[in-house]
């Protein structure tokens, strides 16, 4: 099954389990997506609980909080991770805010979906990755699996748990890799990392697209005689820090993998804690592989090209951290 | 709206026959038939507005017992004391900061008089605590009538542990109760009505006959925010109000469009209806047609409501004169209401004595236990960022 099919799954299965469950945003209903993640759910469960939405990404999200508030599970799909800019009040002033500014006494449960990131020439406006704006913000979780187990299990995760939760799906990744999902009540919970590559040398560390392109990266240091650790974070609101920690503690090497660029992207706050709890393990500079500082990732295939980490650049950086 | 025929009007002895643990809806929604509420209804109600005018003068009182010390530690800048019956306006018309202004204890506080009638008819209404209220930073009387005590406000007011909405972490004015379904709203105008639509679209698909009620200032209209919730209320025939608290006749926004809102709800499919809000029955009589509306699946109602300015700060800056304040002062709602009641033979001279001593007395008592009430402790501020679960 690849990840666009076990995002479907996830929904058609937590919606037959619970009423109260909805998705709702642009062209979801009749249309089921852009990329199909709600295909067929229109005719299953019918407009009331599969909503198409004026395109007004802050009036999609606000719904689904006030549909929140009054009990209802609403799973919000914003187009493009691009688009979300406009409800990013909704998102971090309401939605991540409720349960602390009445101390417990309401609560948001809604899942915003969200496909991001580049390389599948969607220029400036359908390539971005928003991960580290959210990431930034207590009381909201943010979820990027890589896999379709995964997504399909952190998902149902998602729906069911009584917090907002913005869940990023590279739109790449969707028909990229195939794997065996399980069949029912497969809960991946929220937080956890996983290993996806046991290695010795050094420690990768990536979300989302990145993560394969890590693991193709290692695959040829392996050819070399080097050994990779590959660390695939899934969540990075909770963040695994024990995970992490325990990675480069035992590699005494780390690099941050994302396509976000650079500067402030979410990879400093993971080299900031490694640093701050790992030094004395620590071996060598902690690397950050990423975009570029420039507004977005453009549409020509060179210059995409040059805003993408891919398994080249990745493997490069590799092989000049390991000879450190 | 025809008021009943006199009856001897009740003690008003204790506020507490309006906290929520003894109010019942039928105190406060109950009708005598379709003419209109029953007497205690409206002098209930009556109280509620005294109530909220009483805590508005007193949280004035409180602000300008400042300590020299304090001032300038406040987020609000200084205003001139009014010479006026009526608290000075804090700040300009157009900062964001209209309602609030420096309080002794350290915070702002609200700044919401001539707004108590079309409050009380809002509530009068409605079902209290099976109906929704998203109310904004004016609606102090809406919330008193809907279940919140003078104490929880002067708990919220002081930033104390004990306050039930925040536990002092909201500026005061974000008034909620999840029990009395009154939503706790963040601080900016606007940004509610999309949250709004969707609470009223969770009724309508689950098949509950619940009506929301949302409110904005004149400013919260200009918001994209609010104009999405709206789009969408209509677009799905919600069982929506959308009330405009607006004072902007008194002092015209610069920045706002020639349309009224109202027109501006009709180009989305909304029912409208302008009234003056400082008319009690007339109110009444608007939304109540707007619950029937909603309840019956007749879709989205905005009422938007003209409000008397009654601060003694003109548009321009400066200080009213005497005779315009005294021009604004026989437009207050409390003493039309008031005037009705008395018309209509339901409160006589001491009787209304009686209501205002009790709300004095019931607002000094809560700001006596809210100001000694402890100050949440450092440690809880680490608390419900997520849930527990």
């Amino acid at each position: 099954m690849r990840m666009i099919e076990a995002v479907r799954a996830a929904i058609t299965e937590e919606m037959e389990r619970d009423e109260r469950v909805l998705v709702m945003g642009e062209d979801v209903g009749r249309k089921g997506g852009v990329f199909g993640a709600t295909d067929g759910l229109y005719a299953k469960f019918g407009e009331a609980r599969v909503l198409d939405t004026p395109l007004a990404e802050s009036g999609i999200v606000g719904v689904a909080i006030g549909a929140a508030l009054n009990g209802l599970i609403p799973i919000a799909e914003i187009q493009f991770a691009d688009f979300i800019h406009p409800a990013f009040d909704q998102i971090v002033s309401e939605a991540a805010r409720t349960r602390y500014r009445s101390n417990g006494d309401w609560s948001v449960p809604i899942v915003i979906r969200a496909p991001f990131g580049g390389g599948v020439h969607g220029g400036l406006y359908h390539s971005q990755s928003v991960e580290a704006f959210y990431a930034h913000v207590p009381g909201l979780k943010v979820v990027v699996p890589s896999m379709p187990a995964d997504a399909k299990g952190l998902l149902k995760s998602a729906i069911r748990d009584p917090d907002p939760v913005l869940f990023l799906e590279h739109k790449k990744v969707y028909r990229l890799v195939a794997e065996e999902v399980p069949d029912g009540d497969h809960l991946v919970p929220i937080g956890p990392a996983v290993v996806r590559r046991e290695g010795v040398k050094l420690s990768c560390f990536a979300w989302g697209l990145m993560t394969h392109y890590c693991l193709q990266a290692a695959e040829q240091l392996a050819a070399d005689g080097t050994s990779v650790e590959v660390v695939d974070l899934r969540c990075l609101a909770p963040l695994d820090r024990d995970t992490i920690l325990e990675s480069v503690r035992k590699t005494g090497k780390a690099m941050i993998v994302h396509e976000d660029n650079i500067t402030g992207g979410f990879g400093a706050e993971i080299a900031a804690i490694i640093s701050e709890h790992a030094f004395d393990s620590l071996d060598g500079p902690v690397v950050r592989i990423a975009g570029p500082d420039i507004p977005a990732m453009p549409f020509n295939t060179p210059q995409e090209e040059f805003f993408m980490p891919n398994p080249v650049k990745i493997a490069e950086a590799m092989r000049k951290l390991a000879a450190y | 709206m025809p008021l009943p025929p006199r009856v001897r009007c009740p003690k008003p002895d204790t506020y507490r026959s309006l906290a929520p643990e003894v109010q019942s809806t039928e105190a406060v929604t109950a009708r005598a038939s379709d003419n209109g509420p029953q007497p205690h209804t409206l002098l209930a109600l009556y109280q509620v507005m005294v109530m909220a005018r009483a805590i508005e003068r007193r949280l004035w009182v409180l602000d300008h017992l400042e300590p020299p010390h304090a001032v300038g530690r406040s987020l609000w800048p200084p205003h001139p004391v009014g010479r006026s019956l009526w608290p000075p306006h804090p700040v300009g018309r157009s900062q964001p900061g209209r309602e609030a202004t420096r309080l002794g204890v350290g915070g702002p506080t609200l700044v919401v008089a001539g707004f108590e009638a079309v409050q009380a008819a809002a509530a009068a209404a409605l079902r209290i605590g099976h109906d929704w209220v998203v109310p904004c930073h004016l609606d102090l009387a809406l919330c008193l009538a809907a279940g919140l005590s003078p104490l929880d406000v002067m708990l919220a007011v002081f930033g104390r542990a004990a306050d039930r909405a925040s536990a002092g972490r909201q500026s005061p004015g974000a008034f909620g109760s999840r029990a009395g379904r009154i939503v706790m709203t963040s601080a900016t105008a606007g940004r509610s009505v999309v949250q709004a639509a969707g609470i009223a679209y969770a009724s309508k698909v689950s098949g509950r006959d619940e009506v929301t009620l949302v409110c904005s200032d004149e400013r919260g209209v200009q918001s994209g925010d609010w104009h999405e919730g709206i789009n969408f209320a209509g677009a799905h025939g919600l069982p929506l109000i959308c009330l405009v608290e607006d004072l902007a006749g008194a002092q015209p926004l610069a920045q706002s469009s020639y349309g009224s809102p109202a027109a501006r709800a009709e180009g989305y499919g909304l029912a409208s209806e302008t009234i003056d809000g400082g008319d009690f029955a007339a109110a009444l009589a608007a939304f109540e047609r707007a619950v029937d509306r909603a309840r019956s699946s007749g879709g989205p109602t905005l009422i938007h409501a003209s409000v008397v300015d009654l601060t003694s700060i003109g548009p321009d800056g400066g200080m009213r004169p005497a005779e315009e304040l005294e021009a604004l002062a026989s437009q207050d709602p409390i003493d039309r209401m008031r005037r009705g009641l008395q018309g209509a033979g339901l409160l006589d001279a001491a009787a209304d004595d009686d209501v205002q001593r009790e709300c004095a007395r019931v607002v000094a008592a809560a700001v006596e236990e809210a100001s000694t009430a402890p100050s949440p402790d450092v440690a809880s501020a680490l608390d419900n960022v997520f849930s527990r679960v």
